[in-house]
C-alpha cells in the first residue's frame, strides 16, 4: 500500500487554512501544500504531484467544482483523487459530488482534531479501492 | 449482284452462251484454215506451242456450232447431230490410241492434208479427246427446250467437265503435270485447244441456266458455286500430286543435238574421261556406302571442282549418298548418270533445278546425229545404273562399228587395276547401246522397259478417272448443296408459317385438336389443355381421353356428337362445359371437322376450340338480374322479396347459402337478419341460428364490415382468414368462401347480402361479382326505398296528424284547408271553427306587414325556414313560434298552396333573455377584473382576450388578437411554455399554476401566473384552451430577494462558523493542556453554541426549501428494514456519545415502500437523534414497526423526561423545545420536529405522539405501503 505522502488543501479562506495547518501537525510524515484558489490548485499540483488534493467547493471564480473537472482534463493529474471541504454535505449532494468525479467529501465545518484521522481513512478507502 | 434491271439472269446466260460458241466455231475455223492452207503460223500459234491437229479443229467448229444452234427454235436436231458427230470422231479417236492406228486421223492427213507425210498419225492429243467426247455428249443429251432435271444438271455437268478439261490442260502447259493420260504417243494439248475448253465449258454453264430448271436455281448460290469450285481446285491439285510422283518413275528424256555438243565433247574429253574415271571409281571405291567419315572424304573430292555448288546427299534407298548438280560438271555436258532402284526402276537422280537444265537444246546441222553410249555400272555384278553419254556421230563412225568404240572408249578411260576394281573378276561385258538418229534433232531415250511403261499407263489413268471422279463428285455435292439448301429454306418457311399459325392461335386463345376415326387417336395442343384445366403441354390419346376431361353431364352426348358428325361428314360444333380441378365450371366451344382434301377417304377431324366461359358467365349474371328485376316487380316488400332474391342468386351464381340481412328498425345502428336461404338438399343448422340471432353493428361481423366500409368484400377462405365473429359457425357448417355486398344507393345504404359456398371463391368470379352485385343492389334498393315511401306515406299522416307542432296549410287566397292536433292545442281553435275561413285571424296587426312578406315569397317558390314571430291565440294572446312555411304545387309545378308548421317556442323566447341578461353581467365581470382572462385556438393564436391585458402588458386588445401567445413571453421562458403547451394538448388537460415571464409593451416584463382548461370541441376533441392569468411580479421579487438572502446565509455565515469552529476545537483538542480549567470551559461553551449555529442553519435552509416546493423527491421502492438499518448506522456515534443505546423491535424484513430513501433516513435521524438526545444514559432507545390497513407505522420510543403538557401543542412548530435547560445542554435548534413532519407529510404520511412525563415519548409515523 502506497503510504500518503504529498497533499494539496485549497480554501479561499485564510483561517479555515490556518487550521487545517494546525490539524495537518499532527500528520508530520505528510507535506501538504495550502492553495487558495482553484487555478493556483492546479498550477501547484502539475509541479508537486499531490498523491490527495482536498478541495474548497465555494471558491470565487474558479469553484471546486470547476477545478475538479480542470483536474480530471490534465492527464498527469486525472488520477489524483479529490477530496471536496463542504458545508453542503447532505447525502444527496455527496452522492452528486461524487456523480461528478470527487472521491469523497469531507463536511464543513470539520473537527480539525479528527481530520487527520479522516483523511487517514479516505486515504486507505481509496487504496484499496484502486488496488484492491 | 451484277445481275440487276438492266439485263436479266436469262439474257445474260443467253449471251455468255452465244459469244462462247462464236468464240470456238472461230478457234476451229481458223486452224483448219491453217492446216487447209499449210499455213504453220495459224496451227501452231507460234514456236513454244504445240500444234493444234485437224481433228481437233474439226470438232471445235462442230461444237461452236452446236452450242449457237441450241438456241435456234426447233432446230434442236440439228445440234444433237452435230453433237453426234463430235462424239462419233471422239470414239474413233480413242479407238486410234489404244490399238495404235489410225482410222480418221491418217484419213485425214493421208488423203486430203499431207498427202507425203504417209507416218503422220495426226492424232489429237487424248486430253483433247476427252474434251471432245464430252463436248459431243453434251449436244447429244440437249434434246429438247426446256430440258428435263436430270438432263439439265448433266448439261451444266458436261459443261463444268469440260472446263476442268480446258483448265487442267491449260496448266498442263506451264507446270510440271503430264496431260498424256499415260500414253506416251499422245501429244500435249495446244494452247488454242485449251482455251477453247474453257470457253466452250463456259458456254455450256451458261447456256445450262437458260433451261427452266437451273434457271429457277438461285443463280449466284455463293455455297454451290464456292463448293464447285474448291473441288476443281482440289482434283486438280491431287491430280498433279499423283502425276508428280509418278515423273519419278518414268521420265523421257528429249535430246537436241547439235554441233555444239561435238565440239565440245571434243574439247572436254579428256576432263570429262577423268572426271568420269574419278566419279565411277569414287563409286565402286565405296561400294555405294558412305559413312559420316567418308562423305567428308567426297565432298573433299567434289571441292576440287566448285564447292559451293554440291547439291547434297540423296536417297539412302540406294545407299548413294551424294550427287552433284550438272553444273558442277560442266565439263561433262553431254554425260548424265541414272541410277536403278530396287524396284528395278531406272532413273535420274532428283536434281534441284528442273531436268531442264540437263536438257540441252541446239540447232542441229547435222544429217548424221549422235551416238548415245551407255555405260552401266554393276556392283558385284548387279546392275546400278550407269552413265549415258552423248557423242558425236561423225567422228564415232569414222572408227570401227559400235563394238569397236565401245572397247577403245571404255577401255581408254580405265585401265586393268581400275577396270578389276570396278567390275570384279567376272567376265564383263560393258552394255553399250547405240542409237543413231538421223534427219532429227530429237531424241527419245526410253530407259524404262516396255513392260514397265505398261503399267505406268494404268497409273496415268488413274490420274485421270480421279479427276472425272472429282469433278463429277463436285457437281454432284454441288447440285446436292443445292438441293439441301432450298429445301432448307422451304422447311424453314413452313416451320415459319406453322409458327405463325400457332402465334395466331394462341393470340386468338384458340386451341386446336384432332381425331382419327379410324384408329380413335385424338391429339391436342397445350391451349386446348389450359382450357380444360390440365397443365398447358400437347396431349396424344384417344377420343375417351379427351371426353373424360368435359362434364360429367356432357360427356356420352359429346362423344356422340363427334361420332356422329364423322360418320355424316358433317362439321362437328358444340359447346360443352368442363369441370376443372378447381372446381370452376368453364364452357368451351367445340368445332371440328374432317378433312375433305385428303385423297384417301376421309377420316381425320381436325377442330379448334375456344373458351366462352366469359360470355357464358355474363349472360347469366343477366339472366339473374333479370329474374331479380322480376320478383321485385312483383313484390310489396323487401321481407317478402329477399328469400327469392336470395335463391336466385345462389342457383344461379353457384352459391350455397345467401343471408339478406338490413339496418333494423328496433335496434339502433344494427343489423338484422331478415331472411337467409339455402337449397333444401343441404342444410347449415349453426349458420342459420347464430344469424338469426345476430344484432351486428359496423364493423362487427362480415356484414357488419360490408356496412362499415360500404363496399362489397369477400373472404376467399374463411378457414385461411380471421374468422368473422358470426363466421365461426360458417365454418363449422363446412362454408368455405364468402362475398357480401352493401345494398345502397345514393340515400344510403338498406342492407347486406351476404353469399356462402363450400368451395373457396375463385378469383375468377370476383370481377363480374363486383359488377353484378353494384346493379343488383341498386335495384333493390330503389325498390325498398319505393316500398319504404309507400309506407312513409301512411305514416306521415298519422305524424301530421298528432304532431305537437301547429301543421296547417291554407289555400293562396288563405283559406284554410288543413288543421291538425298540434294546431288545435297551440291555437286554441277547433277544426270547425278555422275550416274554410282566412288565416288572417292568427296574425296579430302589427305583423301584417310582415306577414304579407312572408306570403309573397312562399307564393313565389321560396320556402321559408324558422321564422321567429308571433300568432295569436283564440285567446288573443300572443304566443312565440318558429315557423316554416313552404310552397305546395300541383302537377305542373305551380304554386297552389302554403303548409305551414308552427312551433311554440314561448319558453324558449323567455329562457334566451335571462341568458342574455347573465352574460351581460358575467361580460363585465369579465372585462373589469383584474386578472387576465384568454382562449387560444390549437396553434395558440389568441381568440379571445379581456382588456385587463391593456393595463398588465399595455398592448391594445386588436393588437394581440389572433397573434401566437408565445411571442408575448419572455424568450427564456417560451420554451417552457410550449413545451407545457403542447402536453397539454396531446392530454387533453390545462396547465396549472405557470408561472412565466411576460413581455410588456414598454420593454420591461412582469411576472405572471396562469391557469388553463380545455375548450372542447365535438366529438371529443378539442378546439382551444382558455384560462386566466393574473400578476404574480411582486410576489416573484420577494422570492428572489428571500432566495439571495438564504444562499448567503448558506455560504457566508457557514464559512466563518467553520474557522470558528476549527480554531475553537483545535484549542480544546489540542492545546487544553495549556488552558486553565475555567477558560477550558468556556471555549466548550463557545464550540457548542457555534456546533448549534451550524445546526440551525442547515436546518433554516431545510424549512426554506420545503415551504419553497424546491424540495424535490425521488420516489423509489424500498425495503424499509434496510432504510432503518442504514439510519441505525448513522446515529450510531452520536448515540454512543450519549451513552444510550438503540434496538429494533419486530421489524419485518418484508416491508416495502414507494418513497425517498434520503427523506426517510432524514426523518429517522431526526427522530432518533431527538430521542437520544432527550434519554438519560445507558437507557434505551428502542424502534419499531407494524403494518396497519395500508401503512406501515413506525414508532421510535425513549425514556426521557417527556414533553410538558402544555407545549405537546408546540412541538411541530418553529423554534420550540420542551426545556430551555435542556437545550442548552444538548443544543437543539428546535427545527428538527418542524421538518420532520413537512418531511413525513410530503411524503404522504403523518406524524403524532404519545408523552408521558418522567416516563418518556413515543413518536409515531406512518407512511403508506407500497402494494
Amino acid at each position: 500500500m502506497k503510504a500518503l505522502k504529498k497533499i494539496i488543501l485549497t480554501d479561499d479562506e485564510e483561517d479555515i487554512i490556518t487550521i487545517a495547518r494546525f490539524s495537518f501537525e499532527m500528520m508530520p510524515d505528510v507535506q501538504v501544500k495550502f492553495c487558495h484558489s482553484g487555478q493556483e490548485t492546479i498550477q501547484e499540483a502539475l509541479s508537486f504531484l499531490p498523491d490527495l488534493i482536498l478541495l474548497d467547493v465555494m471558491m470565487p471564480n474558479m469553484d471546486g467544482l470547476s477545478t475538479l473537472q480542470a483536474l480530471k482534463l490534465m492527464p498527469s493529474l486525472a488520477p489524483i483523487p479529490v477530496v471536496f471541504l463542504t458545508a453542503r454535505s447532505r447525502k444527496e449532494e455527496i452522492k452528486e459530488y461524487k456523480r461528478l468525479g470527487a472521491f469523497d467529501i469531507i463536511p464543513k465545518p470539520f473537527d480539525p482534531m479528527t481530520l487527520p484521522q479522516t483523511i487517514a481513512t479516505i486515504w486507505e478507502a481509496y487504496q484499496s479501492e484502486t488496488h484492491p | 449482284m451484277f445481275f440487276n434491271t438492266t439485263v436479266s439472269p436469262i439474257k445474260l446466260t443467253r449471251l455468255i452462251a452465244i459469244s462462247a460458241g462464236v468464240f470456238v466455231l472461230f478457234v476451229g475455223f481458223i486452224s483448219m484454215i491453217g492446216w487447209l492452207t499449210h499455213t504453220q503460223v495459224l496451227i501452231q500459234l507460234g514456236a513454244p506451242s504445240n500444234v493444234i491437229q485437224f481433228n481437233t479443229s474439226l470438232c471445235l467448229f462442230v461444237l461452236g456450232l452446236a452450242l449457237l444452234s441450241i438456241f435456234v427454235e426447233k432446230k434442236l436436231w440439228f445440234s444433237k447431230a452435230l453433237g453426234l458427230f463430235v462424239f462419233i470422231i471422239s470414239i474413233l479417236s480413242i479407238i486410234e490410241y489404244i490399238y495404235n492406228i489410225s482410222l480418221v486421223s491418217q484419213f485425214f492427213f493421208k488423203n486430203i492434208l499431207l498427202e507425203n507425210q504417209p507416218d503422220f498419225p495426226g492424232r489429237p492429243p487424248l486430253i483433247t479427246v476427252m474434251g471432245m467426247l464430252l463436248g459431243g455428249l453434251a449436244f447429244i443429251l440437249y434434246s429438247r427446250n426446256p430440258l428435263s432435271i436430270l438432263r439439265s444438271l448433266l448439261f451444266n455437268c458436261l459443261g463444268f467437265c469440260i472446263l476442268g478439261i480446258g483448265l487442267f490442260g491449260l496448266l498442263s502447259l506451264f507446270a510440271p503435270i503430264e496431260a498424256s493420260f499415260g500414253f506416251i504417243n499422245s501429244n500435249e494439248i495446244s494452247l488454242q485447244t485449251a482455251i477453247s475448253f474453257i470457253i466452250l465449258g463456259l458456254g455450256i454453264i451458261a447456256a445450262s441456266f437458260n433451261t427452266s430448271f437451273i434457271s429457277s436455281l438461285p443463280i449466284l448460290d455463293s455455297l454451290a458455286y464456292i463448293v464447285i469450285f474448291f473441288g476443281i481446285l482440289l482434283t486438280i491439285l491431287l491430280c498433279s500430286g499423283l502425276n508428280n510422283y509418278q515423273q519419278k518413275a518414268v521420265r523421257r528424256v528429249t535430246l537436241h543435238v547439235s554441233t555444239a555438243i561435238q565440239n565440245l565433247i571434243e574439247n572436254k574429253l579428256n576432263q570429262y574421261e577423268k572426271d568420269t574415271r574419278r566419279l565411277f571409281l569414287n563409286l565402286a571405291k565405296n561400294d555405294f556406302k558412305f559413312d559420316e567419315r567418308e562423305k567428308a572424304e567426297n565432298l573433299n573430292y567434289l571441292t576440287d571442282y566448285e564447292e559451293d555448288k554440291v547439291i547434297g546427299w540423296i536417297n539412302d534407298q540406294l545407299k548413294v549418298t551424294y550427287l552433284v548438280s550438272l553444273q558442277n560438271f560442266k565439263n561433262l555436258i553431254g554425260t548424265s548418270l541414272f541410277l536403278r532402284d530396287e524396284a528395278n526402276r531406272v532413273f535420274f537422280p532428283k536434281l534441284k533445278q528442273k531436268p531442264s537444265t540437263m536438257i540441252l537444246n541446239f540447232d542441229s546441222p547435222f544429217e548424221d546425229n549422235v551416238f548415245v553410249i551407255l555405260f552401266p555400272l554393276f556392283e558385284k555384278g548387279v546392275f546400278k545404273g550407269g552413265l549415258f553419254n552423248l557423242l558425236d556421230s561423225q567422228k564415232l563412225l569414222e572408227g570401227s562399228i559400235p563394238s569397236v568404240i565401245t572397247d577403245q572408249f571404255i577401255f581408254s578411260i580405265w585401265n586393268e587395276k581400275e577396270k578389276e576394281m570396278l567390275y570384279g573378276e567376272s567376265n564383263f561385258t560393258p552394255y553399250v547401246e547405240t542409237t543413231l538418229l538421223k534427219g532429227k534433232d530429237e531424241l527419245v531415250l526410253k530407259v524404262a522397259p516396255r513392260k514397265k511403261t505398261y503399267s505406268l499407263l494404268i497409273d496415268n489413268s488413274l490420274i485421270a478417272l480421279i479427276f472425272f471422279i472429282g469433278i463429277f463428285n463436285t457437281l454432284v455435292l454441288a447440285a446436292f448443296v443445292h438441293y439441301w439448301k432450298s429445301n432448307y429454306f422451304r422447311l424453314r418457311e413452313i416451320k415459319q408459317i406453322k409458327n405463325n399459325l400457332n402465334l395466331a392461335l394462341s393470340s386468338a386463345h384458340l386451341g386446336t385438336w384432332t381425331w382419327d376415326a379410324f384408329t380413335n387417336q385424338t391429339s391436342w395442343d397445350a391451349y386446348t389443355s389450359r382450357m380444360l384445366g390440365l397443365a398447358p403441354a400437347n396431349f396424344k390419346g384417344n377420343l375417351e381421353d379427351l371426353i373424360h376431361n368435359l362434364h360429367p353431364n356432357d360427356q356420352s352426348t359429346e362423344k356422340n356428337k363427334i361420332i356422329e358428325a364423322s360418320a355424316q361428314q358433317t362439321t362437328y360444333q358444340s359447346e360443352v362445359k368442363v369441370y376443372w380441378p378447381d372446381h370452376t365450371i368453364h364452357h368451351l366451344f367445340f368445332i371440328g371437322r374432317l378433312n375433305k382434301e385428303d385423297i384417301n377417304e376421309p377420316r381425320k377431324m381436325y377442330g379448334i376450340c375456344w373458351d366462352i366461359t366469359a360470355i357464358r358467365e355474363s349472360h347469366n349474371l343477366l339472366e339473374t338480374e333479370f329474374a331479380i328485376t322480376n320478383v321485385l316487380k312483383q313484390a310489396d316488400s323487401l321481407e317478402s322479396a329477399s328469400p327469392h332474391i336470395l335463391e336466385l342468386l345462389c342457383t344461379k351464381l353457384d352459391w350455397d347459402i345467401g343471408a339478406f340481412w338490413v339496418i333494423s328498425e328496433h335496434h339502433v345502428n344494427k343489423l338484422e337478419c331478415l331472411s337467409i336461404w339455402h337449397s333444401s338438399s343441404s342444410s347449415y343448422p349453426h349458420f342459420t341460428n347464430s344469424s338469426r340471432q345476430l344484432y351486428l353493428p359496423k364493423g362487427m361481423g362480415f356484414p357488419g364490415n360490408i356496412w362499415a366500409e360500404n363496399r362489397p368484400l369477400w373472404i376467399d377462405n374463411l378457414t385461411a382468414d380471421l374468422p368473422q365473429p358470426h363466421a365461426s359457425e360458417a365454418i363449422i357448417d363446412g362454408l368455405r368462401g364468402v362475398f357480401g355486398f352493401p345494398i345502397l344507393d345514393e340515400r344510403g345504404t338498406i342492407g347486406i347480402i351476404e353469399l356462402y359456398r363450400t368451395q373457396p371463391i375463385l378469383e375468377s368470379m370476383k370481377a363480374d361479382l363486383l359488377n353484378f352485385s353494384s346493379s343488383i343492389s341498386h335495384s333493390i334498393a330503389q325498390f325498398y326505398w319505393r316500398s319504404k315511401d309507400d309506407k312513409m306515406r301512411n305514416e306521415m299522416a298519422a305524424i301530421v296528424e298528432f304532431s305537437r307542432d301547429a301543421i296547417y296549410s291554407r289555400d293562396l287566397q288563405g283559406k284554410i284547408i288543413n288543421w291538425n292536433q298540434g294546431a288545435i292545442d297551440l291555437l286554441g281553435y277547433s277544426v270547425e271553427e278555422v275550416l274554410g275561413k282566412t288565416d288572417e285571424i292568427l296574425i296579430p296587426p302589427d305583423r301584417k306587414n310582415e306577414f304579407n312578406w312572408l306570403l309573397a315569397e312562399v307564393r313565389s317558390g321560396k320556402v321559408i325556414k324558422s321564422f321567429e314571430t308571433q300568432r295569436i291565440n283564440k285567446d288573443g294572446q300572443y304566443i312565440w313560434v318558429q315557423m316554416t312555411s313552404s310552397p305546395i304545387r300541383d302537377k305542373t309545378g305551380k304554386v297552389t298552396k302554403i303548409s305551414i308548421i308552427a312551433q311554440n317556442i314561448d319558453l324558449v323566447k323567455k329562457i334566451e333573455e335571462t341568458l342574455r341578461e347573465n352574460e351581460e353581467k358575467l361580460k363585465a365581470f369579465v372585462e373589469t377584473t383584474n386578472e387576465w382572462i384568454w382562449a387560444l385556438d390549437l396553434q395558440r393564436k389568441i381568440t379571445y382576450s379581456n382588456p385587463t391585458i391593456e393595463s398588465l402588458l399595455g398592448y391594445a386588445l386588436d393588437q394581440i388578437m389572433s397573434i401566437d401567445i408565445a411571442l408575448l413571453i419572455h424568450e427564456e421562458d417560451r420554451d417552457t411554455f410550449i413545451q407545457s403547451f403542447n402536453d397539454a394538448v396531446k392530454r387533453k388537460r390545462g396547465w396549472l399554476s405557470q408561472t412565466l415571464r411576460w413581455h410588456h409593451k414598454n420593454g420591461s416584463y412582469i411576472w405572471m401566473e396562469g391557469n388553463s382548461e380545455i375548450i372542447d370541441g365535438p366529438n371529443n376533441s378539442i378546439i382551444g384552451f382558455r384560462g386566466a392569468s393574473r400578476d404574480v411580479s411582486e410576489g416573484k421579487k420577494l422570492e428572489k430577494l428571500k432566495d439571495e438572502f438564504l444562499s448567503m446565509v448558506n455560504h457566508e455565515l457557514r464559512t466563518p462558523l467553520t474557522s470558528i469552529q476549527g480554531a475553537l476545537a483545535l484549542i480544546i483538542g489540542r492545546f487544553s493542556s495549556e488552558l486553565s480549567p475555567k477558560i477550558h470551559q468556556l471555549f466548550s461553551i463557545a464550540l457548542n453554541n457555534s456546533e448549534r449555529l451550524i445546526r440551525i442553519i442547515n436546518d433554516i435552509l431545510d424549512i426554506q426549501k420545503m415551504e419553497a416546493g424546491k424540495l424535490s423527491l425521488k420516489l423509489e421502492l424500498l425495503n424499509l428494514y434496510s432504510v432503518i438499518q442504514e439510519s441505525l448506522k448513522d446515529i450510531q456515534p452520536f448515540a454512543n456519545k450519549f451513552d444510550v443505546s438503540v434496538v429494533t423491535e419486530n421489524i419485518s424484513e418484508n416491508i416495502v415502500l414507494n418513497t425517498d430513501s434520503n427523506r426517510l433516513i432524514q426523518v429517522m435521524n431526526n427522530l432518533l437523534s431527538n430521542a437520544i438526545k432527550f434519554s438519560p444514559p445507558k437507557s434505551q432507545v428502542s424502534i419499531s414497526a407494524q403494518i396497519q390497513d395500508q401503512n406501515v407505522k413506525i414508532s421510535i420510543k425513549d425514556h426521557g423526561e417527556g414533553i410538558p403538557e402544555n407545549i405537546q401543542p408546540l412541538i411541530f412548530q418553529k423554534f420550540v423545545q420542551a426545556d430551555s435547560s435542556i437545550s442548552k445542554k444538548i443544543a437543539g435548534t428546535g427545527l428538527g420536529l418542524v421538518i420532520t413532519k413537512n418531511l413525513i407529510e410530503q411524503l404522504g404520511g403523518k406524524i403524532y405522539f404519545e408523552s408521558t412525563p418522567k416516563v418518556g415519548t413515543t413518536f409515531y409515523f406512518e407512511l403508506p405501503l407500497e402494494n
